[in-house]
């Protein structure tokens, strides 16, 4: 319940910033709109439309009703409802979020762990080596090389976009759960997971092998336990809980890089769009994506914390 | 016929100054329903010779030389299968490091069922039921159970270990240093506890230990280690009231005296010996206020001076004498000079 007000106080302060950091910004939302022949009066109505000819405060404090009833407003630039353009390009990105964090843990996870048992191993020199050298290449540089390997030479993956183009759906499901989208995700997914790839990996066989030290391990073999119950049940198990804590600070992480990987990859989600609304000075959505983000994020933050709760015992939310 | 026979087992370890000698041809013999102590300083390799029982040495860690039989069988020939099985079935485990020992993510109670179910087919609220009256026999209250490992107290895990280790009726039970993190009352209590039951049970028990009185108190024989070596064995009153070795004496002057007399402690100066580059003589030789210069020449043999009392020392003839000089404090006074000079 504590957690849960805290996730509320922090989206208040993500959103109260986010208004005013846009209005500091230089440059006027509606220069772009309004020809400078036009007269004065006119320009002024156009700005009293927005609501930007009220003094800031006023702005903040409408702003602030209006999100309560959730109505993120109307945009400057498509002037129309901002949750009908950024509504699908959340949804598509959270897809590509969750399918390339899914990956990066189970990854990292297991193959952390395999490596921590095989301690001194080529496998384990030659796997460390490799999530490093993909952590250490920028992500857009991996988006570009995994393109032109696995959609131009080998022409196994789309070049881009989240479904081919021509087809018409019918409704959410027909959409989101086909072998086209799932086709087109995968590969973006894979590069941004190869990305994050690192922490995890490193994290996980890091803590495996200190894991392993513990005298509760030794007392889990005198017991008799096959040596694999011994790794799953009392190893891998509490290797796991640093692993999650690392995962509430990649989520935050994993949100910059999907502006990227949506770039190269042509996906039609919220990053793309979050970039466009800033250049344009489009308040609206550019807050209200932002915002989606942040709750996003806070979100997920609030499920790794239940999660971790969940895993170790001593760890308690009143 | 001997429960446990362990024949010149040498064990060392690989570090990085070189190999050290932790255990250096150890000859022990448990009788079946026998309690043996095993008492040493820190280091002298005690806890080794146990976990090597187990097969639960560290990674660096290599048995040279010797063999491991119990009821019969080489445990170090043992295959991987028939070793897990033996565990805890037949040799339990009261581990040193109580506080850390178990899971902190499983509750206390389905640390004790596993246990249980990796040797015998049962259903789960049987078993849970039988580790209730364990529970009860240990003196903790059975609901605790269902408790986690961080909401016991140092005592109730050692308690949780001791129920653990008599969950299956083993042969034998391993203690090692089961009430070092113990306060003194609690302590007395618990290895009250684990003699009563276990003996009961008719079942062996090796106890590693520090504290002499501790073995006094639990053990019918007494092997006195130093640096890999067993000094002295034999049976418990003989060792206490008759020590044959220097090193047993002084470790009677270093402890509160078990019958209640009053005196003033003595320890013994100097630390133990650097195990990597192991002199050829007696290892206790530098701390020995008797030392001569035979004993830095050369390793005392093994000795029989009465039946079952065994002890390795050149001077076993003069141990009278030196028993009575031993008591003296002046004995004890500076450390003794490392390389011998008359």
């Amino acid at each position: 319940m504590r957690r849960l007000a805290q996730m509320v106080l922090t989206l208040f302060v993500l959103i109260t910033i986010l208004f005013f950091l846009f209005r500091i910004l230089p440059g006027d939302p509606l220069t772009m709109f309004l020809d400078a022949a036009l007269p004065v009066e006119v320009q002024e109505l156009v700005r009293a439309q927005f609501g930007l000819d009220k003094p800031i405060g006023e702005q903040y404090y409408l702003y602030m009703r209006n999100l309560l009833r959730g109505e993120f407003g109307v945009s400057f630039y498509y002037r129309r409802p901002v949750l009908e353009i950024i509504g699908d390009k959340l949804i598509n990105t959270l897809f590509l979020m969750v399918a390339s964090l899914t990956i990066t843990f189970a990854v990292g996870v297991l193959g952390g762990s395999l490596v921590a048992w095989q301690r001194g191993s080529t496998l384990e020199t030659l796997a460390v080596g490799l999530v490093i050298f993909l952590r250490s290449a920028p992500e857009f540089w991996l988006g570009m090389m995994a393109l032109a390997l696995f959609s131009y030479r080998l022409p196994l993956f789309p070049l881009g976009g989240m479904n081919t183009p021509g087809q018409n759906f019918h409704g959410f499901l027909e959409q989101y759960f086909s072998l086209d989208f799932l086709h087109h995700l995968l590969l973006p997914a894979l590069v941004s997971a190869s990305y994050y790839l690192a922490t995890p990996f490193l994290v996980m066989r890091g803590s495996m092998i200190e894991v392993m030290k513990e005298d509760f391990i030794e007392m889990a073999r005198a017991k008799g336990l096959r040596e694999r119950q011994v790794l799953y049940r009392h190893g891998l198990r509490n290797a796991l809980l640093p692993v999650v804590t690392v995962l509430a600070l990649l989520i935050g992480f994993a949100i910059g890089g999907q502006v990227l990987i949506e770039t190269i990859f042509r996906w039609p989600g919220m990053g793309r769009e979050m970039v466009l609304a800033v250049q344009r000075n489009d308040y609206p959505v550019a807050q209200a994506a932002f915002f989606l983000m942040g709750v996003t994020v806070t979100f997920l933050n609030f499920l790794a914390d239940l999660l971790y709760g969940y895993l170790d015992p001593r760890v308690t939310y009143d | 016929m001997n429960l446990l026979e362990i024949k010149n087992l040498k064990i060392v370890y690989r570090t990085q100054a070189g190999e050290a000698r932790a255990v250096d041809g150890i000859d022990l013999n448990l009788t079946a329903g026998k309690n043996l102590g095993l008492v040493g300083e820190s280091g002298c390799g005690k806890s080794t010779v146990v976990r090597s029982i187990l097969r639960l040495l560290p990674p660096n860690a290599r048995i040279e030389s010797g063999r491991i039989s119990f009821d019969g069988k080489d445990l170090s020939k043992l295959p991987e299968r028939e070793l897990e099985s033996l565990r805890w079935q037949e040799i339990s485990l009261i581990p040193q490091g109580a506080m850390n020992s178990l899971d902190p993510v499983y509750r206390v109670g389905d640390q004790i069922v596993e246990a249980i179910l990796a040797h015998e087919k049962a259903s789960r609220p049987e078993v849970w039921a039988r580790v209730e009256k364990l529970f009860d026999l240990v003196g903790l209250a059975p609901f605790r159970l269902r408790d986690f490992p961080h909401q016991y107290s140092g005592g109730m895990k050692q308690r949780a270990f001791i129920a653990m280790a008599l969950a299956l009726h083993p042969k034998l039970i391993i203690a090692d240093e089961p009430t070092t993190a113990l306060d003194v009352i609690v302590q007395g209590q618990i290895l009250r506890r684990i003699k009563e039951i276990h003996q009961l049970q008719g079942g062996s028990m090796i106890l590693v230990t520090h504290d002499i009185s501790v073995v006094a108190e639990t053990c019918h024989e007494v092997a006195i280690m130093y640096a890999g070596k067993i000094m002295e064995f034999g049976r418990v009153e003989e060792i206490f009231q008759e020590p044959a070795h220097p090193y047993t004496m002084g470790l009677k002057n270093a402890f509160p005296s078990v019958t209640g007399e009053r005196r003033r402690l003595i320890s013994i100066p100097g630390k133990p010996p650097d195990l990597i580059n192991s002199s050829p003589g007696c290892l206790f030789a530098p701390r020995c206020p008797f030392a001569t210069s035979l004993c830095f020449r050369e390793m005392p043999a093994e000795q029989e001076i009465a039946p079952g009392h065994l002890a390795a020392c050149h001077h076993l003839d003069r141990r009278e004498e030196l028993r009575v000089r031993a008591q003296k404090e002046d004995t004890w006074g500076e450390e003794r000079p490392v390389s011998h000079s008359s």
